[in-house]
This record gives structure tokens, C-alpha cells and sequence, in this order.
């Protein structure tokens, strides 16, 4: 198991860091796909079945899909004009990132470096039984009100991307 | 593989070294690249992150029965859902006004 989630974990880092760094937009794009998978590998490691699932249907079946349309809609396809990471800005952020991701780093195993003791993240547990019956009970009885919320937070999502990308009709005009 | 995976099961803090490495990996797509729907990616990877932090806490802890952690991801992937749909139709917007993508280019609020 372990060497399940080491190279699924590995795999994810690797295209992860691909999808930022890739000039080609479109490659960026697919890297994407790739380490929206390798979550989902490492969802099924942690016995989180439907989750799985949905982070596939959904991060690779539509979001991903929609960056590509985004894609193909705002760019040439040969996505030459994407722009590369070596600037003063860039490594700026860089550096940022490295920071924060160094910091949590050091805040989750310095507990356990320093006392060598049985801290929190050297916990093993067995894995709890959760059934997709028993997430539809919860979705529906203690958890109703934020799916309801969430329900109308989608339709409003829907009703805000189609005003914004509609293209306005005098405006059009005086393009052309 | 059997032996080594009895004598080393995967521990919470592997998976969440995990999380801060992804969540690291998606700040600087944000940080580091001009391009709007590079940056939106990055946004993604962030949102998974957090995602597997709450199933990683939700599979390492006491309570057998417990499905906090999975309605909290489940309501996450919902809401990144959105914010892709809504990100992208701004990014199609605010294609058609600069006639570009890149986030130097857009240095005016008013349309």
C-alpha cells in the first residue's frame, strides 16, 4: 500500500510540475488531466471510493474539458503565446511557493523530528467503512442545508459564466 | 509486497506532505506564469489539495463512522466546480476586450 501511494503521489508531483512549467498550453492542459488522476488514484488509497469517482467524473470529465474549450476559444492552438516563467515576478513567486510549501512542511514533521515520538501524522488507523448509501443519508439528513445551498450556488454559477460570456450585441456592432 | 506493506503502512503525514507539495506546486502556477488559464489550473491544484488533506484526516481518524471529511470534499469539489465555470467565462470576457490572456495586459477595471 504504501508503494501504491509513493507512486501515485510521485506521479501526481511530477505532472503537476509539468502542467506549470510545459510552454505549450494545450500540454499544460493535459499534464492537468494526469494529476487530476493521480488525486483520484490517491482518493482510492484512502478508501474514499466515491470521491474518487466524482474527482474523476467531474475535474476530468468537465472541468478539464472546459479549460481545453477555454483554450481553444481564447488562443491559437499552437499556444506559442502562453509566455515562460523566467522573469522577475516569476521567480518571485518561486520563491514564495517554495516558502509556503517549506513552511507546512516544517510545521507538520518537526513535532515528530524532534521528539521522536508518536505524533499525529505517524498516526495508522484502520480505515473507516463509509458506503456511498451512507454519504446519500448524510447528503440528505444532517448535511441537507449546504447541499441546498450549494444546489442554488450552482444555478447561480450557471446563470453568472453564461451573462459573462455571452457577447453583447452592440458591442459586436461596433467591432465590425 | 505484501510483507513490506504490513511492515510499513502509508502514515497520515505521508499523505499530507503530499498535500503541501501539490498545494506548493499549484501557488507557483498561480505565482509564476502571466497566463490566465495556467493561473486557473494552478487554482485547481490548490482546491485538490485541500481536498486530500480532508480525506486524508477523514481516513486516519478514531471514529469509524464518521462523514465529515467526505461531505467537506465533496462540497469542495462542488465549489471548485463553479469557480472553473465562472473563471473561465471571465477568462472568454476578458479575452474578447484585451484580445489577450496574459494577466500584464489587464491593468484596467473599467470595460
Amino acid at each position: 500500500m504504501l508503494w501504491f501511494v509513493l507512486l501515485f503521489g510521485l506521479m501526481t508531483l511530477v505532472t503537476g510540475i509539468c502542467a506549470i512549467s510545459v510552454r505549450n498550453i494545450v500540454h499544460c492542459a493535459l499534464f492537468a488531466v494526469v494529476f487530476f488522476f493521480g488525486i483520484a488514484c490517491l482518493f482510492f488509497t484512502l478508501r474514499a471510493e466515491f470521491l474518487a469517482a466524482v474527482q474523476i467524473i467531474v475535474y476530468i470529465g468537465a472541468i478539464a474539458i472546459l479549460i481545453l474549450f477555454a483554450i481553444m476559444l481564447t488562443h491559437d492552438v499552437t499556444g506559442e503565446a502562453a509566455g515562460g516563467m523566467i522573469h522577475v515576478g516569476g521567480i518571485t513567486g518561486g520563491v514564495v511557493a517554495v516558502a509556503v510549501a517549506g513552511s507546512i512542511m516544517v510545521a507538520l514533521f518537526r513535532e515528530s523530528l524532534i521528539r521522536n515520538s508518536q505524533s499525529l501524522v505517524e498516526r495508522t488507523a484502520a480505515a473507516p467503512q463509509v458506503s456511498v448509501k451512507t454519504i446519500g443519508e448524510a447528503l440528505m439528513t444532517p448535511y441537507v442545508v449546504p447541499f441546498e445551498v450549494v444546489s442554488i450556488l450552482l444555478t447561480a454559477a450557471l446563470v453568472g459564466a453564461i451573462v459573462l460570456a455571452l457577447e453583447q450585441r452592440p458591442a459586436k456592432k461596433e467591432g465590425s | 509486497m505484501m510483507v513490506l506493506a504490513e511492515i510499513a503502512p502509508p502514515t497520515l503525514g505521508l499523505y499530507l506532505g503530499f498535500g503541501a507539495l501539490f498545494f506548493g506546486v499549484g501557488l507557483a502556477g498561480v505565482l509564476m506564469r502571466r497566463n490566465v488559464i495556467i493561473i486557473l489550473i494552478g487554482v485547481e491544484m490548490m482546491m485538490n489539495a485541500a481536498n486530500l488533506n480532508f480525506l486524508a484526516f477523514w481516513h486516519y481518524n478514531p471514529n469509524p463512522s464518521a462523514v465529515m471529511g467526505q461531505m467537506f470534499a465533496i462540497f469542495g469539489i462542488t465549489i471548485a466546480g463553479a469557480e472553473a465555470a465562472v473563471g473561465l467565462a471571465l477568462v472568454i470576457a476578458v479575452y474578447r476586450h484585451f484580445r489577450g490572456v496574459n494577466v500584464d495586459q489587464m491593468n484596467v477595471l473599467k470595460g
